[in-house]
């Protein structure tokens, strides 16, 4: 029995230090996961912290068979969905709120960082234009590494139809991104970043 | 190589996997040359965003809700103990009630000579006493005890019922 085996048996049996550790262990993916569904931070550590709630709640009904990676990013994917939809069904002007700039830290430089926030604010972008099942398989494919198969299971769907979504979704993304730079080239600039944050932000200031 | 199958491949490259052919296909169709391309630009823009960093207080905020939450009774005990105590405070409530009318019954009812009518006219003796004498001490506190039963039914009943459908906060 391998120690993330040992540690879920401990969890199921009522051990919150061993939950803990799986906490400290998946952090990073389901965070992950959830900052490039949700597109902000606030909303992807609330979604964060309520897709290991869930998950501590359910722990009576894991399937041992099954990888516990695969079920909990399933269930950061399913608690994800659920907020965009409930987002959608809220949906407010953002007219009104102030826009926010990036500020680069000091410590690095200006331009390489500028760059990045650059990068980071296009790929939120993309993702953002994305119809949510197509942005879920890119970001399970491209950032937590998973095969056909594992997003499949991730997401309760065939491998015929990952495959399909995952080449829909990449057609879709080459074709934005190829409309955005044909853009730069037409106008010579970039197009506006809308508010919302930045993953790379070391710091944030209302737009002067 | 028809152009469905070197998209195909296009497909399999990105995924890692030997794509035979598609150079070939690709030097020769401009078409797929171009979304070869696109898609290369998305590919790379993609490569150039690590996973994002959880904040540093993420696992332990999960755990203090764990903690917090273990402490709170389940929701559906909530509701069973109230509703069990709301059907003790009305189980109460009835026999309260039935002991009061019963027990005025028994004290309105009971026969009183008249020297002790005589006796209370005159001041001679208290309420309690002729009550007393006439049909005994028991039937006397019996009264007594079922009102205060049924005050006490009443505070019960309020306190259970009343916050069960006060408006809850949104906090």
């Amino acid at each position: 029995m391998d120690s993330e085996t040992a540690l879920v048996d401990s969890a199921r049996a009522g051990d919150r230090d061993a939950f803990e550790q799986l906490v400290e262990a998946y952090s990073k993916p389901v965070y992950n996961l959830a900052f490039r569904m949700l597109g902000n931070g606030r909303d992807a550590e609330d979604a964060s912290q309520e897709a290991f709630l869930r998950a501590y709640r359910a722990l009576g009904s894991y399937d041992r068979s099954r990888p516990f990676s695969t079920w909990l990013l399933s269930i950061t994917a399913h608690h994800c969905i659920d907020r965009l939809r409930r987002r959608k069904g809220n949906e407010i002007s953002l007219d009104g709120l102030p826009t926010w700039r990036w500020v680069p830290a000091a410590t690095i430089d200006p331009e390489r960082s500028a760059e990045r926030a650059d990068q980071a604010d296009r790929v939120r972008q993309l993702l953002d234009d994305l119809p949510e099942s197509y942005r879920l398989v890119v970001v399970l494919r491209y950032w937590h590494d998973l095969g056909y198969s594992e997003i499949a299971s991730v997401i309760g769907e065939s491998e015929s139809a990952v495959k399909s979504r995952l080449h829909r979704a990449r057609r879709q993304l080459a074709a934005a991104l190829a409309e955005a730079d044909g853009a730069i080239d037409r106008d010579g600039e970039r197009a506006p970043v809308p508010a919302g944050g930045n993953s790379q932000c070391n710091a944030i200031l209302p737009a002067s | 190589m028809q152009c469905d199958i070197a998209r195909i491949l296009m497909d399999e490259r990105l995924d890692g996997a030997v794509a035979p052919g598609l150079d070939e296909h690709l030097a020769s169709c401009r078409g797929c040359a171009s979304e070869w391309s696109k898609l290369e630009a998305a590919e790379r823009l993609l490569a150039t965003q690590d996973m994002a960093e959880p904040p540093a207080h993420l696992a332990s905020r999960v755990t203090h809700r764990i903690e917090l939450e273990s402490r709170l009774i389940p929701d559906w005990q909530r509701t069973l103990m109230q509703v069990a105590l709301i059907a003790v405070g009305a189980v109460l409530l009835a026999l309260a009630t039935a002991a009061f009318v019963h027990g005025w019954a028994q004290v309105l009812r009971a026969p009183v000579a008249e020297g002790q009518v005589d006796s209370v006219i005159h001041g001679a003796g208290k309420l309690s006493g002729l009550l007393a004498e006439a049909v005994g001490p028991d039937a006397v506190i019996w009264p007594l005890y079922a009102v205060l039963a049924v005050a006490l039914a009443i505070v019960w009943f309020g306190a259970l019922v009343v916050p069960r459908f006060a408006p809850r906060s949104t906090r």
